[in-house]
């Protein structure tokens, strides 16, 4: 059967538009993207889910001889069962020490280091039968002391804003390797000078569970400014920087736990430009790329226009709230800073106080909103006044309440329940108005999603810390 | 005075049976030979009717000794030597052959004048005497004939000198009665055909010289050959071939000196596996079989062929050296394959056979020959690099055990020993693997290599077959050669998709069979029984099935794409019987394949078993990719397109089935083209399996329809007017030509781009850690980039294990439902959730020693990047019980520091931890203490070994109460530990041992399984044969 003309071009017009038609859509389709789970605490600490079978924080630490930095973790949990852990002081000198314990529903514990081991330096591994445990690390002595919060994973980059080698300043980089292999380290800085890349901090071997503590000032010498980059060549590791300042104006002890990875957005809840109060925001870029960072000012009253900085490639950058008119004195605010190029950074607000209260601290800001948050360490007493203060970056109000963990128990503190915090405003809560007690770990919920930071003023110190999601 | 010379007594020694009407002339010309001392004995074979008055109306004086059997000819004529003394020759006749009145008295003359022991005359035709047969033969080292006359050749004195030969053939012969005697005659184990060669062979190694006297003239009716007797087998053929056959083989084997035969056999091996494959190949499966049973029938009669030679060797004067100087050098049947001259000699025996022989189809063959030369010279140069090393573990191509029983062991056992380790049926792969490699004398690493490079002239050789309905030879090889010159395998090859190359292979052979159950012309089903059609697929679809477990939907997809081309194109209806043909096919296979078949049906199968490394949706290929068939190095644009073109010009200058079946064959390279696409963009609700099995298809049908462009060209073309058309087909051609260069081109590279390492070399100092204990490797990663097919644990992730090592292909086909192996992902899914970082004390019970992430189907550069999930490695970086292993970038390896052996004595701690259940428990147990017992390994489901003291020992396998062990004599009490092993108590230190117990079910599935494909293959062959 010879095929009629017609027929033939019917069926070669559609083989042709069959393939025109497909290749017009290959061409304007792109494959669906895969669902990617995030694992908890990859990017700011967080606690794992209550259902996990297990789960480790790691506590790059202090001095455990009595020094300057002297370290301790408080444990918490605020689940309503209790845990078995298993506490680890890992010295840089000398063998590992392990310490089981129970920890039961709503409570916390504290270890100081030096009560387990005696070394220079020595870091924590804690490990859980479970998830949902919240571990915070302090560092310091009873006048002078910092709060952060530990890390639930290990990372192979760790950034860090802000510190300085100045003549009164000493600044030590914690590189802890709690893994059964070894890891090599490589350090970058960016200095007011410029970035450097010390030869003495390349290849730095950080053994298997071992803490190694790096002298910055050792190589870079005399810098008012430091952002450090640390990047893991084999193996992970967690990293985490201790500075000292004796200098008259901005002395005190800051201890940070680094950011695994660089961001887009950073959240700020408190904030505050006044006379012997300085304020700063530190942006590091350590990319190739040039970026355009926004910093918006969210003031308990009034607006403030954003400030737009750019940050050269491998580069920083240092914004003084307090040298910018925009920014009126003792007006508490919040702040958000947003690459707005998509060149990810990390941001760091630094605070140096003379008066009302000395002292100086410095922390990341927190990458994600979220409803619950725990805070492991704090008090409220005499000699620490806590403060919890709240910003809700949504676009409706958030409902929030304070409770603390005692005797096995989340109490609900008395006039901190259904706080409205308005949308894109803060509020700070200061608990020893409602409470007192110290030691005393809180949980805050929200009926939104909010980011928390603590403020802790001691007498004199100063610690300011982001506190932690529960997962 | 002097006694008057008297003439030596020759005996003309007629042997008949059932003899026609020449007998009557045959014995007068005898009668009337000059020869004054001439005698005639007749042994007559048991004729029906007695011969004895039809001898002595013409020769009153000769002698009629009947036979109660008939033996043959070489038999029935050694009856002289129990009935005649005194001979000085006999003269050895057929009961056909005339000689002319001076043809015997010519042959004595020129025994006496030559020394000769055995004298042939000039045979000629019987009608036509001035027409040569024969004049003397010579024969090869292998005894195949050589003759130097051509058939028919006109007689012009031209072979009329008188010369040694090697065989004096048969007919009329005339022999030195001692020397008959001396070598016991003929061969009583040679009936008909090859006496004569057998016997003049013999004859010079005892010394004589077998010589041809050309002026004895003798007429031969070759009334066997020619068809003339009236009681002779219907098919000539199939009755003279395997004599033929077999007599050779057995002079060859009787005839030479061990020496020689050692030098001689190899090649006649060589040559008959050639024939064999040649016969298998182009449809002469007859001669194939008569090749084969040749060699059976001399095995069965070798203890007869050894006292032959004992006797023989007693005889022996001459060595041979000597005797081999008469015989044709090289290989006669080779010499004659070359010259298109094959069957010459058959011929002249044969020459009313009907059909073809051999040497017909081949002289037709001679540019088709040319053609598949150049092919398989592309092809063993682009393979040479695998022809010569082993294949490297990449993809799907694990290597093979080493002997047989590695294969058949676990098929039989009905313990799987993927992930860890469950009772189920066995896939029936390994049982045929088993088959093949005792087939191949235990050369499992040439069995290998057979189904993954001997896939691409499978495939060759099928489409060549396929077409056969559609035309010329021109058309069959366009198909065969633009098959051969379409990416798809080579892609695959470069790949390790080992399952797209098993199809490809088979793909030709599948389309053949849906064509022909369609009936659409040009094809047409062979037999009217619709069940054999379908027993016939469902036989294909199980063998294929038993490695390629996707290949029914594959098939049913092309029987559906056939319908929906006959839309446009007609036939639809017709084209539905494929359909129908398909899904019974795929139920005989189903039951072929029972019990492993019932591993995909049951509830918890996962689709990814049937798809193994699939299509990763949302990771599919671009279109254009797939038009090009460039899922590998091959295929890339500009020549990519070429075979597009080349297909639709069937489209534009076809008529009749030509357009039809272009119609059809675009259909289905448009329906996979589509469902690969789609299944890539993530659309369709199914994982597809791997583009390189999908676009085999495609492929074929392109190939096909350039086929059916070559055949319009020579049928349709002709009635049109010089025009576009004509230009279509010189660029149609044009692009034909660039189309092949991209395959000619890698050829080149001698591997077809396969990656020279693999994974498995990277990590072979795994082995140097067996006596540490038993171990598993636990792979995660992307499907196409472990070596095995795995479990899927995410989208675009799999896992599977390894014991001991990297993987073998005993490790290739996992069950379909991960049952207690889902505990693998379970854990890895808890870790990939953040839920744990002590991923290693999870999964230490299961004696997962490493945990290996390929990133790339093979290590070095260069490789496509296949990386897993995303969570996958910081989920394993975070875990503080693994410690990373450095090896190349393409790997991740990490050492489970908790890892307990696969048989390991626990100490207390480990004992303690036995009894928890379920991950929390097991989370916490510590087994560092364990140490391993049991250590030697008769087989995976059998250990032996000494348990140093009492305690518990952990038997890292699924529960089942088939485990048993025996220590100190004694039977050790199981039961379970963490919730899914085997622990047992061991009272006291001595020998144990544990096995596993095959249950009698498994024996009965086993032999119901080898009765039904016994039962079908018996019944196949029977249809056949009626």
């Amino acid at each position: 059967m010879t095929p009629t003309p017609v027929r033939r071009v019917v069926v070669v017009a559609m083989l042709v538009a069959l393939l025109i038609a497909a290749v017009v859509i290959d061409r304007t389709e792109k494959p669906g993207s895969s669902t990617v789970r995030t694992r908890p605490g990859v990017d700011q600490p967080e606690s794992t889910p209550v259902s996990s079978l297990s789960s480790s924080w790691y506590c790059p630490g202090g001095n455990a001889d009595g020094g300057a930095l002297n370290g301790a973790v408080t444990v918490m949990n605020p689940r309503d069962e209790g845990v078995h852990g298993t506490i680890t002081a890992i010295p840089s000198q000398g063998d590992k020490v392990s310490q089981t314990f129970d920890l039961g529903p709503r409570s916390a514990r504290r270890f100081v280091l030096a009560e387990l081991v005696k070394a220079p330096w020595a870091a924590a591994l804690v490990d859980f039968d479970g998830g949902g445990a919240v571990v915070e690390q302090m560092v310091g002595n009873p006048t002078e002391y910092d709060v952060s919060a530990c890390s639930p994973t290990a990372s192979s980059t760790w950034y860090f804003p802000w510190g300085s080698t100045a003549k009164d300043a000493s600044l030590t980089l914690a590189l802890f390797n709690p893994f059964p292999d070894d890891a090599i380290v490589d350090l970058a800085f960016a200095t007011g000078e410029g970035r450097r890349v010390p030869g003495d901090f390349e290849g730095i071997v950080v053994p298997a569970e071992s803490v190694v503590p790096v002298d910055i000032g050792a190589h870079v010498r005399r810098q008012d400014v430091v952002s450090t980059e640390v990047k893991v060549r084999a193996g992970r590791v967690v990293a985490g920087q201790d500075m000292a300042r004796t200098v008259p104006g901005a002395s005190g002890v800051s201890s940070s736990l680094g950011a695994p990875q660089l961001g887009d957005t950073w959240y700020f809840p408190d904030g505050l430009a006044a006379d012997g109060v300085v304020e700063r925001y530190e942006v590091f870029n350590p990319t190739g790329r040039e970026a355009r960072v926004d910093i918006e000012v969210a003031l308990e009253q009034g607006e403030a226009e954003p400030f737009e900085l750019t940050i050269p490639a491998q580069g920083r950058f240092t914004l003084a709230a307090n040298t910018e008119s925009r920014i009126p004195k003792n007006v508490p605010h919040a702040a958000v800073a947003r690459s707005v190029n998509g060149v990810p950074v990390v941001v760091a607000r630094v605070f140096e106080s003379t008066t009302p209260r000395v002292g100086r601290t410095d922390m990341l800001g927190a990458r994600h909103p979220a409803r619950t948050w725990a805070l492991a360490v704090g008090g409220a007493s005499e000699t620490m006044d806590e403060w919890v203060v709240v910003y809700n970056p949504g676009e409706r109000p958030a409902t929030v309440s304070v409770g603390a963990l005692a005797d096995g128990q989340t109490v609900a503190i008395e006039g901190l329940q259904g706080v409205v915090v308005p949308a894109g405003r803060r509020v700070a809560l200061r608990l020893a108005d409602h409470i007192k007690r110290n030691p005393m770990s809180v949980v805050v919920q929200s009926s939104r999603d909010v980011v928390v930071e603590r403020a802790l003023f001691g007498a004199p110190a100063l610690a300011s810390t982001i506190g932690v999601p529960l997962g | 005075m002097d006694a008057a010379p008297t003439a030596p007594p020759v005996v003309a020694v007629v042997v008949t049976h059932d003899p026609g009407p020449w007998l009557e002339e045959a014995l007068a010309a005898l009668a009337d030979q000059d020869y004054p001392s001439l005698s005639v004995l007749v042994v007559d074979a048991a004729s029906a009717q007695d011969p004895t008055a039809r001898v002595a109306s013409v020769i009153p004086s000769a002698y009629v000794r009947r036979l109660p059997e008939n033996p043959g000819f070489g038999p029935a004529a050694n009856e002289v030597l129990h009935v005649v003394e005194g001979a000085s020759h006999f003269l050895f006749c057929h009961d056909d052959v005339a000689p002319a009145p001076d043809a015997v008295r010519t042959m004595v003359e020129e025994a006496f004048r030559s020394n000769a022991g055995v004298v042939a005359p000039k045979l000629v035709e019987w009608d036509a005497p001035e027409r040569l047969l024969q004049v003397g033969m010579g024969a090869d080292k292998s005894g195949a004939p050589a003759t130097t006359v051509e058939r028919g050749e006109l007689d012009q004195e031209q072979h009329d000198a008188v010369r040694d030969v090697f065989v004096a053939p048969g007919g009329c012969t005339l022999v030195r009665a001692d020397l008959f005697s001396t070598l016991g005659g003929f061969d009583p184990a040679i009936s008909l055909y090859g006496e004569d060669l057998d016997f003049s062979w013999r004859a010079q190694i005892a010394g004589a010289r077998v010589v041809v006297a050309p002026g004895a003239r003798v007429r031969h009716v070759e009334a066997m050959s020619s068809g003339q007797r009236e009681e002779q087998p219907d098919d000539l053929r199939t009755f003279v071939r395997p004599l033929q056959l077999r007599h050779r083989l057995r002079a060859v084997l009787k005839d030479y000196t061990r020496f020689h035969l050692l030098r001689v056999l190899p090649q006649m091996i060589v040559l008959n596996v050639v024939e064999v494959v040649y016969g298998l190949v182009f449809g002469r499966r007859r001669t194939a079989f008569d090749i084969i049973n040749a060699w059976r029938w001399n095995l069965r009669h070798f203890a007869d062929l050894r006292a032959a030679r004992r006797a023989l060797r007693k005889v022996r004067t001459l060595p041979d050296s000597e005797v081999r100087r008469l015989q044709a050098r090289g290989s006669a049947r080779m010499n004659a394959f070359v010259r298109g001259q094959l069957g010459v000699e058959e011929r002249a025996r044969l020459a009313s056979m009907a059909g073809r022989d051999m040497g017909q189809s081949l002289r037709a063959l001679r540019v088709p020959l040319a053609v598949w030369t150049l092919l398989a010279l592309v092809l063993v140069m682009g393979s040479r690099a695998l022809l010569t090393g082993p294949l490297p573990t990449v993809g799907e191509l694990s290597p093979f055990p080493n002997h047989v029983l590695d294969v058949v062991r676990p098929f039989l056992s009905g313990w799987r020993t993927n992930g860890l380790g469950a009772e189920g049926p066995a896939p029936t792969a390994f049982a045929l693997l088993g088959l093949a490699g005792t087939v191949l004398l235990g050369g499992m690493g040439l069995l290998q290599k057979l189904l993954v490079l001997g896939m691409l002239p499978a495939g060759a050789v099928g489409a060549y077959r396929l077409v056969r309905p559609l035309g010329s030879t021109r058309v069959r090889l366009a198909a065969m050669v633009v098959y051969l010159a379409i990416p798809v395998p080579y892609n695959a090859l470069a790949r390790g998709r080992w399952s797209g190359l098993l199809l490809y292979g088979a793909a030709p052979w599948l389309l053949a069979r849906l064509a022909e159950v369609t009936g659409l012309e040009p094809f047409s089903l062979r037999t009217e029984h619709r069940a054999l059609a379908i027993a016939r697929l469902g036989l294909l679809l199980a063998l294929l099935t038993a490695f390629v477990p996707a290949v029914p939907f594959v098939t049913l997809l092309l029987a559906a794409a056939l319908v929906i081309g006959s839309l446009p194109a007609g036939g639809a209806g017709r084209a539905m019987t494929a359909v129908v043909t398909t899904l019974g096919a795929t139920v005989v296979a189903i039951v072929l394949l029972f019990p492993w078949s019932l591993d995909f049906l049951l509830p918890g199968t996962q689709w990814s078993a049937v798809t193994s490394a699939g299509t990763q949706p949302g990771r599919g290929a671009a279109l254009s990719v797939l038009l090009r068939f460039q899922t590998g190095p091959l295929g890339a644009a500009p020549l990519g397109w070429a075979f597009l073109l080349v297909a639709a010009l069937p489209l534009v200058i076809g008529g009749g089935w030509r357009f039809t079946w272009a119609t059809r064959l675009w259909s289905v390279a448009l329906v996979f083209w589509a469902v690969t696409w789609a299944g890539g963009r993530g659309w369709l609700p199914l994982e597809m399996p791997s583009p390189e099995v999908m676009l085999v298809p495609a492929a074929l049908a392109l190939a096909v329809a350039a086929s059916l462009g070559v055949a319009a060209f020579e049928v349709d073309l002709p009635a049109y007017s010089l025009g576009w058309r004509q230009v279509a087909s010189v660029v149609a051609a044009g692009a034909a030509a660039l189309g092949g260069l991209p395959v000619l081109g890698a050829s080149l590279n001698g591997h077809w781009h396969l990656p020279k390492d693999d994974h498995a070399d990277l990590l072979s100092w795994m082995d140097e850690h067996r006596p540490e204990g038993a171990f598993r490797v636990l792979w995660v990663g992307d499907p196409e980039a472990i070596p095995m097919d795995g479990w899927r644990l995410s989208q675009g992730t799999a896992y599977a294990t390894s014991r001991n090592g990297t993987p073998t292909v005993l490790d290739r086909w996992p069950g379909a439902d991960p049952g207690t192996s889902g505990l693998l992902g379970d854990a890895l899914d808890v870790a990939r959730a953040g839920g744990t970082t002590r991923l290693g004390h999870l999964l230490g019970p299961m004696a997962v020693r490493y945990l290996v992430v390929p990133l790339a189907a093979a290590p070095g550069g260069g490789h496509r990047k296949l990386p897993p999930a995303p969570d996958v490695l910081p989920a394993l970086a975070a875990q503080l019980d693994l410690k990373r292993i450095d090896t190349d970038p393409a790997l991740v390896v990490y050492e489970n520091a908790a890892w307990a052996p696969g048989r390991a004595l626990l100490d207390p701690a480990g004992t303690e931890a036995i009894d928890a259940g379920g991950s929390r428990g097991t989370v916490r147990a510590e087994l560092h203490g364990a140490r391993p017992v049991l250590t030697k390994a008769e087989r995976p489901t059998s250990f032996s070994g000494r348990v140093p003291e009492s305690g518990y020992v952990l038997l890292s396998e699924s529960a089942s109460g088939r485990w048993h062990m025996k220590a100190g004599g004694r039977t050790a009490e199981r039961r379970r530990a963490f919730g899914w092993a085997n622990v047992f108590g061991v009272d006291e230190a001595g020998a144990a041992s544990i096995r596993y117990r095959t249950s009698p079910v498994r024996w009965l599935a086993v032999l119901i399984e080898i009765g039904l494909w016994a039962g079908l293959i018996r019944w196949l062959l029977r249809l056949r044969r009626a």
